[in-house]
């Protein structure tokens, strides 16, 4: 035996969860794309209101990018351009009739930790009509990076979600640590 | 100048800036990784053709689905054809989008509050 790996873990593990799809490795564009279009068709399949596969396609794509740029953990996509993309996770479960469940997950580093913490906390204080607002905000206030961060993805992940949103870092060890993200998104009767 | 155009992919939009006819087109899904990357050379020829005379732009968009670069850089345009249409051009917009998805309203509606310059928002039945 060459390790101990086995698929039923995984089949178990996301059997018990309810969890239909999950993918992890580098969240390239290309990557994204296909799981996105994926989830859709299964979603369209299942007779899911068009709405709230609106409302998860677009969460899916936020924290797919949160990944591909912020992931600590990189590979080298681009052998030409050296282009490289993050790692992570990220799955989609259908929890129960009235909610869908949205995770995802990477390394980052400790020093970001307080920040990330600060900024999901504050998300999860805000009401509804407080969160538009703050979008708005950004969206006319802020400014774009040279990586087309334009500092909006959480706050329209929290628009879309069922708050609060639900995280946890744990720490691999000193400076490293896995943080991961639930995103609830209900659907309405 | 004549024609700009972009090419759809699976993840961003069909984008054409015609400067004969004075029209813009932007359709498809909009989430690339990096949109200021992609929207750039679309400000920049923009610039171009209100730099001299007075001139008319048709806009026409029909994107499906904006991440929140695309809508950063959206936003970012429209704020640019407005200062244009202020100092006189001809500009005027349709745009499409799912009837039935009052997220996609309530966003186009933020973009448009910015916008000086007609439109027409227009649901499409999908």
């Amino acid at each position: 035996m060459r390790s101990s790996f086995s698929a039923y873990s995984i089949f178990q593990a996301m059997h018990d969860n309810n969890i239909q799809f999950s993918y992890k490795g580098p969240l390239t564009q290309d990557i994204l794309t296909s799981f996105g279009e994926s989830i859709k068709e299964k979603l369209h399949t299942d007779d899911c209101d068009e709405k709230v596969i609106r409302r998860i396609f677009s969460i899916l794509v936020e924290s797919a990018q949160n990944i591909l740029k912020y992931s600590t953990d990189r590979l080298e996509v681009d052998a030409v351009t050296r282009k490289d993309a993050g790692v992570g996770i990220i799955g989609i479960g259908n929890l129960t009739d009235k909610e869908f469940l949205v995770f995802s997950g990477n390394l980052i580093n400790a020093d970001s930790m307080p920040r990330i913490k600060a900024l999901i906390d504050h998300l999860n204080s805000l009401t509804a009509a407080e969160l538009s607002l703050h979008y708005q905000k950004q969206l006319k206030e802020g400014t774009i990076a040279a990586d087309g961060s334009a500092g909006l993805g959480w706050i329209e992940i929290a628009r879309k979600a069922n708050r609060p949103l639900e995280y946890e870092f744990v720490e691999l060890s000193p400076g490293e640590i896995f943080f991961e993200i639930k995103i609830y998104i209900r659907v309405e009767d | 100048m004549e024609r700009y155009i972009l090419e759809a992919t699976k993840y961003t939009p069909y984008i054409e800036l015609d400067t004969n006819l004075g029209t813009l087109q932007v359709m498809g899904d909009s989430y690339p990784e990096n949109a200021l990357e992609l929207y750039q050379p679309l400000l920049t020829r923009i610039d171009a053709y209100f730099a001299d005379n007075i001139k008319k732009l048709d806009i026409y968009l029909q994107i499906d689905y904006l991440n929140t670069s695309s809508s950063k850089m959206l936003i970012d345009i429209f704020t640019k054809l407005s200062y244009y249409f202020d100092k006189g051009n001809q500009i005027s917009a349709v745009w499409k989008y799912p009837e039935d998805d009052e997220d996609y309203r309530e966003q186009c509606m933020m973009f448009l509050e910015e916008a000086h310059f007609p439109y027409q928002l227009v649901g499409l039945a999908y």
